[in-house]
């Protein structure tokens, strides 16, 4: 019996010592150029570079995607019908993607070549244990690429390892009705915003100008303040330093708002808050571009709300800011295996599904493809949902998103939601418990490899 | 404790086979390992080969993605040690265990017994009706997770209220987390527990519980001093697997953790067999999470080898 | 008076005795039970009326069809499949891992013979192996014998039911007298027929148990079929149902939901989860037959 152990044993060691010895093939070479790309100096390529071995343009590709995705693979499949037999679309939960391109490294094979995706989580197989997404400045003309807003997002030391397909930059949404009911306008700066919170403490308590409970709506107040939570000096070093002035008056302008009770304590869709909304109680609150679809009058919405009601203005400003800084929330891209045998095939759908007229204008995310986001206009500002039309203010909003909406390789969310909840249950200020983000980010970083500074 | 091997009757003290008989041994033992085959077939393809692999991995180095076998020598070890959640999660493994071992048996034999007292219909329904949710997974347990735990929305909301605790945030609590997680694990998983040993009740023979009526004992004595030593092999059993699976608590802290629906107060890692996922599948060092694996079978292995020699369990007589 | 509150006879659970045990279950019945009659009523509520309702109040009938016609919207009624796929993977292993460990424990429990200490000691590491550590290993090399993303995938590890092992080998040492065994060898019975004749006969509540338990397991396993298939057509139920949880706005508005995408709320969710667990309470119910009937009598004298 014993025998029987070490011969499978050995068995398994040497065929994965085989598999491990094979590579994948790297591409040749294209002819080199260098030029702006998304406002970083790049080494591109003046034209795409035609397949050449080991690329087949006749080769499957099979693209992940989310289940709203699905009416965009089935418009690139009408329009090139000669391609359908090549595609294999798989519906799956995105937040797995790391973890089995993980699991496809250790077997050498299985890998998507097309996978939908935040950009955050391309930045998780961007890493050299991971290892995943294909340069696209070989293949994705310069000038295409500059036409994405946000673009940044997705370009790692210089590579472009994604396109991007939506933008989440935050607004800020106000009920039209019960702010004019009460006689208020709608702040310009986050200094106004604190002045209309002592105004609605003393006249009408019991209402809200927004949430502050988990890790997004902390990214709300201070990755709109530019506080360096996270901030990535460099590919390798990350820069987390609490006691920046940025992130000192975002968080006293919690802690004031904390006070005097105009702030609530959850996230964004807790049953409660949901209550609040419905309820009009809530007068305002900085949501990213695509909360909108959340409000409706049908049963299935999330927050029932009247047509007319919703209005939209533009994200509050810090009064010494020269620029407004707009946090954002989410956003997806779309990118490629660099073990895929048909780039060519792969780079054609995501360039489809990201720029294609009729599919945009319909949607409830701001496109990132500049020349679609005209179009997206039309379709928004004629819904009866809102009280003013939306697209100049999420137009302007996309182009001020902040450089921290870049992640390092580690989640956000989780930490700053423990450090936000922490901070309630251990009734500490949000000032005075700045230093628990340290402590739980530091450890985070450096198992991912960053070198930690604080400046 | 006295030697607890468990049979019905003591009559068997007689031997009728001879164990060093050669003719006897080659016959009998024979038929006794075809018994096995398939068996053991099985436990090596699927259990003792991939356990050995992983033992073999714990060795191997990860950093360029794909094992390299050997290459790290005990560096796994020592970076599951080093790492600042390791302390964390043990630590709070060891509360978890404390409260969820000793109270998820206590209560599971109880409700066996108190069942068991009285059998009939009532009874019978009851036992179905602790037993089905153990079938809620997935979907239906994130629900009511959300849905119990809020007291504005909760059925159980007047008794969550009358304990100060006003919303969801106030329930989930760095402290209060093993208690949440002992309370969602014994939901799904104390009926299968309850049947088990209900089975191992109705397994005892009359013949014992008709004298024990005779002799004078009213059902609590009944109870107390005959049931309860009589399943004992199963109450070893139960503690050793609750306390090996508990020792590897993942789903509950892994739900409670899922930041896309559940905004808690809650660590992305919080129990050892977390951290080894995340070695595993956010770092992508299968080395350091086999590690850490390994750690987590010693643990509960030593628990079962503890329990298994103190009381015999292997015996028979 | 006071004295029957107290004493109990013979045979009786005596009066305060009776008030205390149906405390105790009432109070447990409710734990248990209060939230799956939540779960079944969710589906009549829409999604505001979860927050503007009474917990346990009913929406409205009209809302389970509207619920159950959202869950087959997704990909075509894709969550039959899987639920074919669960059923057939589930029955298919269920069947092999019972003809492999009853036999096994039976064998362990009434025979001494070499190696039999560790065998048992064996299968109790192998059931305490953290599934964390036998991913990867499970994978590759289920991957060498290219049975990754195959039913097979998930089948086969399915086989191995130390836990059944266990448990028969636990059932057949409380009781199965020995002397019965002895008898029959005596009489010059092989093994294999005191097993079929003596043993399994005896042992219909551990089938019935041990059939149930297997079948739930392998029901509710989402990691094995999770790491094993990509194949959206291949999943199991609750990987399944996990993807579109992870992949709709399920539970809570995910990120770029699009209009016209199908609407996945918490109703549909709730209806999810009833799928995952109607059928294993139709199944325990069916073998509660089995499980419950008088398990063991009459054949040791006393």
């Amino acid at each position: 019996m014993s025998k029987q152990i070490w011969k499978c044993f050995w068995l398994m060691a040497v065929l994965s010592m085989v598999l491990a010895a094979c590579g994948s093939p790297a591409p040749a070479a294209p002819a080199v150029v260098t030029q702006m790309v998304a406002g970083t100096p790049m080494v591109v390529t003046a034209t795409p570079a035609a397949t050449q071995s080991p690329y087949n343009d006749n080769a499957p590709i099979t693209v992940w995607i989310d289940q709203p995705r699905q009416p965009a693979m089935d418009a690139f499949l009408k329009a090139n019908p000669a391609d359908a037999s090549l595609i294999k679309t798989v519906v799956v939960d995105r937040e797995q993607f790391p973890s089995k391109v993980l699991l496809f490294n250790n077997t050498n094979q299985g890998w998507p070549d097309v996978v939908f995706a935040e950009p955050r989580l391309v930045a998780r197989v961007a890493d050299a244990a991971h290892n995943f997404p294909l340069d696209l400045t070989g293949w994705v003309p310069a000038d295409t690429i500059n036409n994405y807003s946000a673009e940044s997002n997705c370009i790692f030391d210089g590579k472009v390892y994604c396109l991007r397909n939506d933008l989440a930059q935050f607004v800020t949404y106000y009920n039209a009705t019960l702010l004019q009911q009460f006689g208020y306008t709608v702040p310009t700066t986050w200094e106004d915003y604190q002045a209309l919170s002592d105004k609605l403490a003393k006249d009408h308590p019991g209402y809200y100008l927004g949430t502050f409970g988990d890790g997004w709506s902390f990214l709300s107040f201070f990755e709109a303040s530019n506080c360096p939570t996270h901030q990535l000096v460099d590919p390798t070093t990350l820069n987390i330093n609490v006691t920046d002035p940025n992130c000192v008056r975002a968080a006293s302008l919690v802690d004031h708002m904390i006070a005097n009770k105009t702030l609530y304590n959850t996230d964004f869709f807790n049953t409660d808050f949901d209550k609040l909304i419905t309820d009009n109680k809530v007068l305002m609150f900085e949501g990213p571009a695509w909360m909108w679809g959340s409000f409706g009058g049908a049963a299935g919405d999330w927050w029932t709300t009247a047509n007319h009601q919703l209005g939209v203005a533009a994200p509050f400003k810090w009064a010494a800011d020269p620029a407004p800084v707009v946090a954002a929330m989410g956003g997806a891209a779309w990118t490629v295996s660099r073990h895929t045998q048909n780039p060519k095939l792969a780079v054609a759908l995501i360039t489809f599904v990201t720029e294609d007229k009729t599919l945009w204008t319909g949607s409830e995310n701001f496109p990132s493809y500049k020349p679609i986001q005209p179009l997206w206009q039309q379709a928004v500002s004629s819904n009866p949902l809102f009280a003013n039309d939306p697209y100049p203010i999420m137009a302007a909003a996309a182009d001020e998103i902040s450089p921290l909406d870049n992640w390092p390789r580690f989640d956000l969310i989780s930490p700053l939601t423990q450090f936000t909840q922490d901070t309630y249950q251990k009734k500490l200020t949000v000032s005075g418990n700045l230093s628990e983000i340290t402590t739980l980010f530091t450890p985070l970083a450096q198992a991912e490899g960053y070198n930690v500074v604080s400046k | 404790m006295a030697n607890l091997t468990m049979h019905v009757e003591d009559q068997s003290e007689k031997k009728v086979h001879p164990s060093n008989s050669r003719r006897y041994w080659n016959r009998r033992t024979g038929e006794a390992y075809l018994f096995l085959l398939p068996y053991i077939l099985v436990m090596l393809a699927f259990g003792l080969g991939p356990g050995i692999y992983a033992f073999l991995i714990s060795f191997a180095d990860f950093s360029t993605g794909i094992p390299r076998y050997f290459a790290a020598g005990i560096k796994n070890y020592l970076t599951v040690f080093k790492d600042s959640r390791f302390g964390f999660t043990f630590t709070n493994i060891g509360e978890f265990l404390l409260i969820s071992v000793p109270v998820g048996i206590a209560l599971v034999v109880l409700l066996a017994l108190l069942l068991h007292m009285q059998p009939g219909r009532v009874s019978s329904t009851l036992r179905t009706l602790f037993f089905i949710p153990g079938a809620a997974v997935g979907p239906a347990v994130v629900l009511l997770v959300i849905f119990m735990l809020t007291p504005n929305v909760s059925p159980f909301g007047f008794l969550l209220k009358s304990m100060g605790l006003k919303a969801f945030n106030d329930i989930i609590t760095p402290a209060s987390l093993p208690f949440i997680f002992l309370i969602m694990g014994f939901f799904v998983g104390a009926g299968m527990w309850i049947v088990i040993q209900y089975g191992a009740l109705e397994g005892i023979s009359t013949e014992v519980m008709e004298a024990a009526t005779m002799d004078g004992c009213n059902e609590w004595q009944k109870a107390l001093y005959i049931k309860l030593p009589l399943i004992q092999p199963y109450i070893i059993y139960q503690f050793i697997l609750i306390f090996a699976g508990n020792v590897q608590l993942f789903v509950e802290p892994q739900l409670l953790a899922n930041q896309t629906y559940i905004h808690a107060n809650v660590p992305l890692v919080w129990s050892p067999n977390q951290l080894a996922y995340s070695f595993a599948f956010d770092l992508g060092n299968f080395g350091a999470s086999a590690a850490l694996a390994l750690i987590m079978l010693i643990i509960g292995l030593g628990a079962s080898y503890l329990m298994v020699r103190w009381t015999g369990f292997f015996n028979i007589d | 008076m006071v004295t029957r509150w107290f004493k109990k006879s013979a045979g009786e659970i005596g009066f305060l005795g009776s008030i205390l045990r149906w405390v105790v279950l009432l109070i447990f019945a409710i734990y248990f039970v209060l939230p799956m009659i939540w779960l079944l009523l969710a589906p009549s509520k829409d999604t505001p009326q979860f927050s503007s309702l009474n917990p346990l109040a009913f929406g409205s009938f009209g809302q389970y069809i509207t619920v159950w016609k959202n869950v087959l919207i997704y990909e075509n009624g894709e969550v039959l499949l899987w639920f074919g796929n669960s059923l057939y993977y589930g029955l298919l292993s269920l069947l092999v891992s019972l003809a492999l460990c009853i036999p096994a424990g039976y064998i362990l429990a009434v025979r001494r013979f070499p190696g039999r200490s560790l065998i048992l000691w064996l299968t109790l590491i192998t059931m305490l192996l953290p599934t964390s550590a036998l991913v990867l290993p499970l994978f590759m090399e289920l991957n060498l014998v290219h049975l990754v993303n195959t039913p097979w995938a998930v089948i086969l590890p399915a086989c191995f039911f130390p836990f059944g092992a266990y448990l028969t080998y636990i059932y057949y040492r409380t009781s199965l007298p020995l002397e019965l065994i002895d008898a029959a060898r005596v009489d010059g019975a092989s093994e294999f027929e005191i097993f079929v004749r003596i043993a399994l006969p005896l042992a219909k509540p551990l089938l019935g148990l041990l059939a149930f338990i297997s079948f739930n397991a392998n029901w509710n396993n989402y990691f094995g079929p999770y790491v094993m298939l990509n194949d959206d057509k291949l999943f199991t139920l609750p990987v399944g149902i996990q993807t579109v949880l992870g992949s709709t706005s399920a539970l809570e508005p995910g990120f770029n939901p699009t209009p016209g995408a199908i609407h996945f709320g918490y109703s549909e969710a709730a209806v999810a989860g009833l799928i995952l667990i109607v059928p294993v309470v139709i199944i325990f119910l069916l073998s509660q037959r089995y499980v419950v009937s008088g398990a063991f009598t009459g054949s040791v004298k006393g």
